[in-house]
Formats: structure tokens, sequence, C-alpha cells
């Protein structure tokens, strides 16, 4: 049946007091992909990642993982590496010593692999915890996940504190590891621009529901700005889904999310239409804008 | 089973470090205070006692509350169910409670040996068993403090897991409750016939021929009631944020 | 090979086109291997999957082919393939939007050629 399907939430509700965090979120991922999971703050992003890893409890739905129901499931839960933004570690612990612990817990971790990382990093691991700064905290949560091989490995917010540079060594790491060794990511962040040819696929998430699940490289091929003269980009929009739409001076400039041909762009062209891309950046704003902005 | 060894052998390395500590440091502590007394004195002390039970007690008491909430965050983060980290924590606890009553006991024996030098003759302590229990056998000691040991460690664990889950206001009604209880006892044993001390003395069987035995029972069973108390609040408990 | 993340061509059609560029200038020969899609990923900070829908783009025009346990290898005769898919799409690229700019700037035809003309002869 699902032979490859690695990861399934279906009709995942949780509300806090008048807040509905998840909406009947359902999803389906795929083994072996790295998946970026996008959405603004407060969009249901880090209650989705802590339903799917048991830390918190849904009010209603199923998560089933590697074909199995994954709430308090103690066969399940060693084979994903969850990293959240929040610090779960001791204070008093060494750098050397939570590594150790990782391993233990976590089959597959490779210390080898984690001491590389330390150095590459710049990780000192004889500092105990709570000496690290915040930069060095996230690198922490970076050399767990990835040197624990987990066959899901999730990292919420991943690069927090991080300078550019180190940034770049993160998603370059997060590749070459990758294509050595392939697994499941999920990799939650609000920095879409730097991260999107990371990721196969991504998960925009919007108010506590799934919007749109797509690889990256169709989501750029459907995002494009249509702008001239507003009678013809009108006519242009007509039965495309218009995501934006602003007037500067007399151009008008539609934003449009619609599946499209070289056809149809040519017969949009020669009508006095200019095609241009949408940044990924600004797709992900006007995909997440509440209903009142920026819609025709 | 496998994964309940690994948080136990995680558990148990913290725990039995802390003991230690516990240990080295109130050895000093006393033999400190003590010292003085037994240069001075010439061998008139009538016991010596120095009585680990109280202060290992307290200890234990302290550290499950201390230790609850990081553990349980840290090792939900390794991958484990809270049902597993109940249960190593539970045997972490057991295993304490032992080492413990274990050192205690041992502390018996420098306490008689301190005092033979002190007298200069075969001397025993009066152990405060002996005064709460006719035919106290010496050899009853160490299961009684265990099962006491225990008995305060499953109540520390049932705090820490309601602390866990109410925050301050837990916190805050308990220690009020706390000392208005203390506030209570001189209250009731005027009144009617059955105060809280009596109730307290009911339940460690004192003066009875048997007591510690018993009283050894009741412990273990009042520790299975807070255990089982604390597995059906921390089953259903969200991770939240840890305690800056 | 430079990938343009901001361009408005998906990065796997910039990779297929940058190869085919690499093969009409003889950088990469006929029947050599071309890195894989894992070492393009490294390369590049992309996705591998990414760079494999760029190279299945080139196969299925039988300009790449797979040799099993190896990699892959540039076909022969591909170099031609391109030119010749390239000369009939520089047209519609090319010609078209020539005419067009040339209309909105009100360039006629014969100025249009002369343009061309002079073009040619600077070059000499």
């Amino acid at each position: 049946m699902n032979d490859n399907v690695l990861l399934e939430t279906i009709s995942l509700t949780k509300r806090y007091k008048d807040v509905t965090a998840l909406k009947d979120f359902s999803v389906k991922l795929k083994s072996n992909k790295i998946y970026g999971l996008l959405g603004r703050n407060g969009a249901g992003k880090t209650t989705l990642l802590d339903t799917v890893t048991s830390r918190i409890f849904p009010d209603s739905g199923n998560v089933r993982i590697f074909g199995q129901d994954a709430t308090e499931n103690q066969q399940i839960l060693p084979l994903i590496c969850y990293m959240p933004e929040k610090n779960y570690f001791i204070p008093t612990m060494r750098v050397s010593d939570i590594l150790k612990v990782s391993a233990m817990f976590y089959e597959n971790f490779d210390m080898g692999y984690a001491d590389q990382l330390c150095v590459r990093f710049g990780l000192d691991k004889r500092k105990k915890y709570k000496t690290l700064s915040r930069g060095y905290e996230s690198i922490l949560r970076i050399v767990i996940g990835l040197a624990s091989r987990a066959p899901l490995t999730i990292f919420d917010e991943p690069v927090l504190g991080l300078d550019a540079a180190v940034r770049d060594l993160f998603y370059r790491e997060l590749l070459e590891d990758y294509t050595n060794n392939p697994r499941t990511y999920i990799v939650s962040t609000h920095l879409i621009e730097e991260s999107a040819d990371v990721f196969e696929d991504v998960l925009i998430i919007k108010e506590g529901q799934l919007i749109t699940q797509l690889q990256v490289s169709e989501l750029k091929e459907m995002a494009f700005y249509m702008s001239g003269k507003p009678s013809e980009v009108d006519a242009a929009v007509s039965g495309l889904n218009v995501i934006h739409s602003e007037m500067v001076g007399s151009v008008k400039i539609s934003a449009v999310f619609s599946r499209f041909d070289d056809g149809m762009k040519k017969n949009i062209r020669a009508h006095g239409v200019d095609i241009s891309p949408i940044p990924i950046q600004k797709l992900f704003i006007y995909l997440t804008n509440s209903n009142r902005e920026g819609m025709q | 089973m496998n994964r309940i060894s690994k948080c136990l052998r995680f558990q148990l390395k913290n725990m039995l470090k802390s003991t230690f500590w516990f240990v080295v440091i109130y050895s000093l502590v006393v033999f400190a205070l003590i010292s003085p007394v037994l240069l001075f004195s010439d061998g008139a002390a009538g016991s010596f006692n120095t009585s680990l039970y109280i202060g290992a007690a307290f200890f234990a008491f302290i550290y499950v509350i201390s230790d609850y909430r990081a553990s349980f965050n840290y090792l939900m983060i390794n991958g484990n169910t809270r049902r597993t980290i109940f249960l190593s924590t539970t045997a972490a606890n057991i295993i304490m409670s032992i080492v413990l009553a274990v050192l205690s006991f041992l502390y018996n024996f420098i306490d008689e040996f301190v005092l033979t030098k002190l007298s200069n003759s075969a001397h025993e302590n009066t152990s405060l068993f002996q005064l709460f229990y006719p035919n106290a056998v010496k050899a009853m000691e160490l299961p009684y403090m265990a099962a006491l040991f225990i008995l305060i460690t499953g109540f520390s664990m049932l705090y820490g897991a309601l602390a866990y889950k109410f925050g301050k206001y837990f916190i805050t009604i308990f220690w009020v409750g706390v000392g208005l209880m203390f506030a209570a006892i001189p209250l009731s044993s005027s009144a009617s016939g059955i105060s809280l001390l009596t109730l307290i003395g009911k339940f460690l069987w004192l003066n009875h021929p048997h007591g510690m035995l018993l009283a050894s029972v009741n412990f273990l069973i009042a520790a299975l009631v807070f255990n089982a108390a604390v597995y059906l609040i921390s089953s259903r408990q969200s991770q939240t944020a840890p305690v800056t | 090979m430079k990938l343009d993340f901001s361009n408005e061509k998906p990065i796997y059609l910039q990779i297929a086109e940058s190869i085919e560029d690499d093969i009409i200038r003889g950088v990469i020969e006929e029947e050599t291997q071309i890195p894989s899609t894992n070492q393009m990923a490294v390369i590049y900070k992309i996705n591998p999957a990414t760079a494999g829908k760029g190279i299945n783009l080139l196969v299925d025009r039988g300009i790449l082919y797979k040799r099993r346990g190896i990699g892959m290898f540039v076909a022969g005769g591909a170099r031609k393939k391109i030119l010749e898919e390239r000369k009939s799409s520089f047209y519609s690229n090319y010609i078209v939007t020539l005419l067009d700019e040339a209309r909105n700037l009100g360039i006629g035809i014969e100025e249009l050629i002369d343009m061309i003309r002079k073009g040619d002869r600077s070059d000499e």
C-alpha cells in the first residue's frame, strides 16, 4: 500500500484555550527526502512537530510513523531525533557528556562524525552547557541532529543566532551527509530565501492548516508577477489563482500562483503584460497572509 | 527493558554522584563539629550519634524534587516515553533509598567505634529506634530505613510531578498547607482524642512489638500509592519549557 | 557553472542549460562523465533531487545517458544535437524578442537589418 510513506498525520487538531493551533492537519511524508516546514510565527509549526514527536497530545487525530501509531511508542521514538527550538539540556552537563548520552539513546549515533562537526563548527566539547552562547546552543543541536543519523531527523529553527557563514556551513553539512547517508529530514525555518533550494519539498502551514505541499522547483514555476495596464493584467489573470495585487502608479501588478506552460506565458506577453518571477520570500508572504490583505 | 536500563544508567550516575558528595560533605561537617567535643571531653560522652539517617532523609527529599523536571525533560528529548521515564525514575529512587539506608546503617558502626574509643569500654548506642520501638532489633533498622526512604522519594516524585504540571500554584499551595499543618498540631492535640501526632504514631506502629516490620509495610504501601499517582499524572503530561 | 538563485529560471533548468553550454564549448567532451547529483548538491548547496531533475531532462532528450554503476555520461553526438535544438529555438528565444523590442522602440525592419550588419562588421 503505502510502501514509501514514512510519516502520516491524520486530521490532527490541537486547541489551546481559544486558539486552534492545529486544524485538521493531514499530511503524508515520504522517506529519504529533505522537507522544509515553512510558516509564520504562531502558524503551528512547533505545535505540529511537538505533536508528531509525542511531546504533546493532540485533541484529536493520529500520527503514524514507520507504519505504527507514534504516540508514546517506545519502539518508534528512538528512531526520531527531534532538536526543538527550546533548550532541554541539563545546564551543568558538559558538551562531551551530552554527546555521550545522545550516543547512548540514538543507536545510529556516529561519535566520530560528531567530533568532526564540533571541530568544523568550533564547538568546544569541554564547555558546560550553561556557558554556551545562543549560537553555540544552536550548533550543539545541529551536531546532535546530524550525528544521530536517526532515520527521521527534525530540526525546529536550527540556525537561530547563527551568522551567515555558519548557516551556510550548516546547509552544506546537511546536504553532504544527506547525500552520503540518506534519511528523512524535516527542517522548520523562517529563513526561506536561503534554505529553499536545500529542500526537496516544502510544506507551508498557515493558521494551523496545511496550505501547500509541493516540490520547491514546482513552487517556483507557479509563481509569477504579471504587470502592465490594469485591463490587460486582469484579462491575463482571469481563471488563475491571484494571491496578491497592487497598483504602482498606473501600472497594475498581480501576483499569480498557478500552473503554467510556456504557451500560456507567450500568450500573456504578447498582450503587453510583463511576466517576472516572484522571489520565494515574497511568495511565502502572499500565501500566508490572512485573507483580508492583498487579495483581489 | 533496554530503554529503561539506559535511562536508569543516566539517572543513577547523577544520583550516586550526588549521594557521594552528600555523604562526604555531611561527614566532614559532622566530624568537624564533633572533633572539638571528642578532643576536649574525656570520655564522659554517654552516647554518640551522627544520625546519617536524618540527613539522608532530607537529601533524598530535596534531590528527587530538584532533579525531576530537568531529568524528565532531558530524557524525553532523547526519545523516551513517559512510561519508560517513570519506571526508570522509580527504579532509581528505590536503588538510591537502599544505598542511603545501607550507608546510614554502616554509619552506626562508625558511631559505635567512636563511642568505644571515647569511653574506653564497649558501649552500645541508644538509637532512636530503641526509644520508639520496644524490642527494636538492629537488623530491622536497614529494611525500615530503606522502606522509609522509598516512601520519601515516592512522595518527592509526586511533588515533582505536581510541580511540573501546576508550577508555582502547586508549590505555593503545598508549602502553605505544610505551614498550616504544623500550626494545627498543637491545636489538635488539645481537641479530641485523635490528633495529627496520634495518627502519625499509629502509622508508624510506635510502641508495638512488631512495629518496625509493620511500619515498613505501611511505608511501602504508601509509596505504591504515591507512585501510582505519579504515573497517572505524568502519563498525559505535555512537555513544558524548562525553568530558566 | 554558476547558479543564479534569484533568476526566473528554475534551478534544475539552469543546471541543464549550464551542462549544455559546457558541452557546446567543449569544456565537457562527449563520452566523458559529469559530476553526480550528489556532488552537484554539495557544491552548489542544492537538494540532489533538484540536480537530478535537471539531469533527467537531459537524459530524456538524449544528451546524457547512464552507465550502470558508474554514473552519467555525455552521449555521442550530443553537441550536434544541442546545437540543432538551440538553433531551432533561437528564432523564438531571440528573434521574436528582438522584433518585439524593436517594434516598441519604433525601429523599422530596414533600420534593424542595418544595425545587425553594423554589429557584424565591428567584430571583424
